[in-house]
């Protein structure tokens, strides 16, 4: 096990530093520069004196090599610097992280559970009304982005119930307040913060929802099909008690999977998410960060999205172990 | 980059802040009533309006708009955080508008009457040749911690600005002073063209060639004066509480991608309109996406908010009175080169002239803007003292027959135009309906659609035949639409057209040395006759924008450069 995950980590750095010094060539070929996308004057030619001085600030004096290797030194050392906008990227990150992981620990929390549930129901019940009907609307979740999604939650839930005069209970704050939330164990939302987090979550728990509950069904019902649950049946034991205790265990291995590769998919989709609910999380950073061509924040912010994702494909491989000992892949 | 704003801004469907009036608000008319402050060898301070000379007083005696109230604002921030509020770097409008409500400068422009008044300044002066302008200060003016404004208080805050070290985006403003090329250089920290007395209240600005606009332009923000910590601080200096001297000011630091908060400065001096702020406060929600930013305002969480590109007639007719609509000073235009020997030069003025009048900008208005657009028959926007918008000879609508009929006086084959412009959705929009209208009168057009983010240093190097821009006014001038985009001195910069008129240059400067603002005005606006003779530039529309106002907004203003004047806002 230990040799085994010294052997991943080792890879996880080679993956952050692939991913890093792709990022770096991409935003380095991007037409324009930082001082372009956001640094410059508005309103007329920048002259050659600015344009110097906001490249020595910027460090675009520097050779690409040089660019390059403090880009580098930057990221490994977890001395980020500032942004392009004086702000300081390590403090930024660490309110990111927070906000992100607290809209993706329960959007993860939500689809896995919902999502697998409804999923193995749906296999239980196969071409009943719920199967049918969770169908329809996996597919309609599936095909509907969280960009639309959000919207749709703010005009019905958020504007709807204002103009309408709704009791207050019944409007739903539409922009997230990090000053009016307050939580326990810094992912138990407290008081009134429910309000704001709800909308966010469902957004981005309706992005995946749907994938992991038709995953679900399908893993559920080939599963139902094998001989050992026959014989389960043929012993007499009861249907919830095949389908939870026998059948659900074994057909969790591939939606496990894909809800661990779903993680990083899971702050892919928190840029839309973010954006919509105005989250200062990661996702919506790392937009604002594409949009300045802000090579420090978007590497910084970036390294720890690839880093997570790193963990958590880590992770999945290791749980593999605890559902299906036939796979322990550290024991090989 | 002015050009770049306007080009970001259509591909984004944003429209930069300018608003309005409601239906108990004032109507805000770019077009003064009365000329601009004179600019004459005396003071400039008009009669009326302007803060006692001596001192400034405890309370202003024009309050008399209903105090308190805080509005909160989802429409200056619907596109995010501002990349700064400091007055020496905000370079975009959004940021600009915070700073503006925190700072006050020498000179500001009346939002209700577009007229220049002197504002911490109580006069100025100009020598004979126009190179040389003294501005003496009102005594007892204040920042928000007591500290005295001083003459030095600007020549240290400039000093900041233009600092190397510091990489102010907005540095080049002070090219015409004396002495910024030796700070440029690094021979020097020191403007050595601005003196400041602070015995006498006097600051002396020498500048490197008579500029007269120079004191109009005093009304932009990287004026404004700095506490003496101020003058001290970084680039990181708004991520505090920054002092000013404006009618509002900090109590708590910008929160990132959440709020900016100000509150009501009571010590403040009176600016233009001598009163404090009615409102208590503003607060700037900072919000990501404009139609997120639309429906915190229809939730009942914002007093006024934007209106998202596409649902100007829908939102405009929802709201009704509550839809404040006012002009911006914004061009949008086409362009030619003038080196080009098809399209260029004073031998094919004829093929443009027809090529402007062919085109049809009342149908560019209502086909992409559901009308909510001027068309442009002039260049230098409607808002700009001494403008004659009707004096070119330009309709709203084609002139197909007089356009055909120049085309034939011009008597040469009629070509195939190549036409460069960012791509972006309004621009293949109007693109297409400006090839339809030259179809009419048989000419044909290439499209070459450009990458937006480096379009204007392309077209630079290269405008091609026609290309399509923009360009925002920083301060109410009529310099500021003329002497960089259509001086000889400027091709290679912001003259995309390459235009090179002797007689038009002349006009320019001659304008430029000229105090008395209305002689000045009368001579940028001939030099503008002179470009629009020879059709460079074919106007298409002037932006406006909208804003849209909570029953509890009672009186709204906005000046013509984008900015909302909130001291002069009131709520029920």
């Amino acid at each position: 096990m230990g040799a085994y995950l010294v052997r991943r980590l080792f890879h996880t750095v080679l993956v952050v530093w692939g991913a890093i010094t792709l990022l770096f060539l991409l935003v380095y070929w991007m037409p324009g520069d930082i001082i372009e996308a956001g640094g410059g004057e508005v309103n007329r030619q920048m002259t050659a004196s600015v344009r110097e001085n906001l490249e020595r600030l910027y460090g675009l004096d520097k050779s690409m090599p040089q660019q390059y290797a403090k880009a580098l030194q930057r990221v490994f050392t977890f001395d980020y610097g500032v942004s392009s906008t004086e702000r300081d990227i390590f403090g930024m990150l660490k309110q990111a992280v927070v906000s992100s992981g607290r809209l993706s620990f329960w959007g993860l929390l939500s689809f896995s559970v919902l999502g697998t549930a409804s999923g193995a129901i749906a296999a239980a019940r196969r071409n009943g009304i719920f199967d049918r009907v969770s169908g329809f609307f996996s597919i309609f979740l599936i095909a509907l982005p969280p960009f639309v999604m959000g919207i749709l939650l703010q005009i019905l839930l958020g504007v709807t119930p204002f103009q309408k005069g709704w009791p207050k209970w019944a409007q739903f704050p539409i922009q997230w307040s990090e000053q009016d939330m307050t939580w326990v164990a810094g992912v138990i939302p407290t008081g009134r913060t429910w309000k704001y987090l709800i909308l966010p979550v469902v957004t981005l728990a309706c992005v995946n929802i749907g994938g992991i509950s038709r995953l679900a069904r399908a893993t559920t019902l080939e599963t139902l099909r094998a001989d050992y649950l026959r014989t389960a049946y043929a012993k007499g034991l009861s249907r919830s008690r095949v389908l939870f205790k026998h059948a659900l265990r074994n057909s969790l291995i591939p939606v496990v999977t894909t809800i661990g590769t779903e993680v990083p998919n899971v702050l892919g989709f928190a840029i839309l998410t973010e954006t919509v609910w105005n989250i200062p999380g990661l996702g919506g950073t790392i937009r604002d960060a594409v949009f300045a061509q802000d090579t420090p924040l978007l590497l910084s912010f970036c390294s720890v999205v690839v880093l997570v994702a790193a963990v958590s494909s880590l992770l999945v491989d290791i749980s593999y172990g605890f559902l299906d000992p036939r796979v322990r892949v550290y024991e090989q | 980059m002015k050009h770049k704003l306007v080009a970001a801004t259509l591909c984004a469907g944003v429209a930069i802040a300018l608003a309005g009036n409601s239906a108990t608000a004032v109507t805000k008319k770019a077009t003064p009533k009365k000329p601009a402050a004179k600019a004459t060898t005396t003071t400039a301070k008009p009669a009326a309006a302007t803060p006692a000379p001596t001192a400034a007083p405890a309370a202003p005696a024009k309050a008399s708009g209903k105090k308190g109230g805080t509005l909160v604002d989802v429409r200056n921030f619907q596109n995010g955080d501002p990349n700064f509020i400091d007055p020496g770097l905000a370079s975009t409008v959004q940021g600009s508008q915070v700073t503006t409500q925190i700072y006050d400068g020498l000179m500001d422009i009346d939002y209700e009457t577009s007229e220049l008044k002197p504002a911490v300044a109580e006069s100025f002066k100009w020598n004979a040749t126009s190179d040389q302008v003294v501005f003496k200060l009102k005594k007892g003016t204040k920042f928000s911690n007591g500290e005295e404004v001083l003459p030095s208080s600007f020549k240290c805050s400039w000093e900041r600005t233009v600092d190397p070290a510091f990489a102010s985006p907005l540095s080049y403003h002070f090219d015409s002073i004396k002495g910024k090329s030796e700070v440029d250089n690094g021979k020097t920290k020191v403007l050595s063209g601005v003196v400041a007395n602070d015995t006498d209240l006097t600051l002396t600005v020498t500048l490197t060639a008579p500029y007269a606009d120079f004191v109009p332009e005093m009304q932009h923000t990287v004026f404004s004066p700095m506490t003496k910590d101020g003058c001290k601080a970084g680039r990181t200096y708004q991520d505090g509480i920054m002092v000013g001297n404006g009618p509002f000011k900090m109590e708590e630091p910008w929160k990132r991608g959440q709020f900016i908060k100000i509150v009501r400065y009571d010590g403040y001096y009176g600016g233009v309109n001598d009163h404090l702020a009615y409102l208590d406060g503003v607060e700037f929600k900072i919000v990501k996406d404009e139609l997120a930013a639309l429906n915190v305002f229809e939730s009942g969480g914002a007093d006024v908010s934007g209106i998202p590109g596409g649902k100007f007639n829908e939102l405009t007719k929802k709201y009704g009175d509550r839809a404040a609509k006012s002009p911006q000073l914004v061009i949008q235009y086409m362009g030619f080169n003038w080196e080009d020997k098809l399209v260029g030069g004073f031998a094919n003025a004829k093929l443009r002239q027809a090529i402007s009048l062919a085109v049809n900008r009342k149908q560019i208005n209502d086909a992409i803007f559901d009308g909510s657009r001027k068309e442009a028959t002039g260049f230098t926007p409607i808002g700009i003292p001494g403008v004659k918008a009707d004096a070119y000879g330009l309709s709203e609508s084609a002139n197909v027959a007089k356009a055909k009929q120049l085309l034939e006086e011009w008597g040469k084959p009629i070509p195939k135009i190549d036409f460069k412009y960012a791509n972006s959705p309004t621009n293949v929009q109007i693109s297409s309906i400006i090839r339809n209208n030259l179809k009419d009168i048989g000419v044909e057009v290439e499209f070459d659609a450009m990458l937006p983010t480096t379009y204007f240093d392309k077209i630079r190097e290269n405008p091609g035949q026609m290309f399509r821009a923009g360009w925002a006014a920083d301060f109410v001038g009529y310099d500021n639409f003329t002497y960089p985009l259509f001086t000889a001195k400027a091709v290679g910069g912001d003259n995309l057209t390459r235009f090179q008129s002797a007689v038009v240059d002349q006009g320019i400067y001659s304008a430029r040395k000229t105090a008395d603002a209305a002689k000045r005005n009368a001579q940028y606006q001939q030099a503008e006759a002179g470009f629009m003779a020879q059709a460079i530039v074919v106007p298409l529309y002037w932006n406006k924008w909208a804003n849209i106002l909570s029953p509890k907004v009672d009186k709204w203003v906005q000046g013509p450069t984008s900015f909302i004047d909130y001291s002069e806002v009131t709520m029920k």
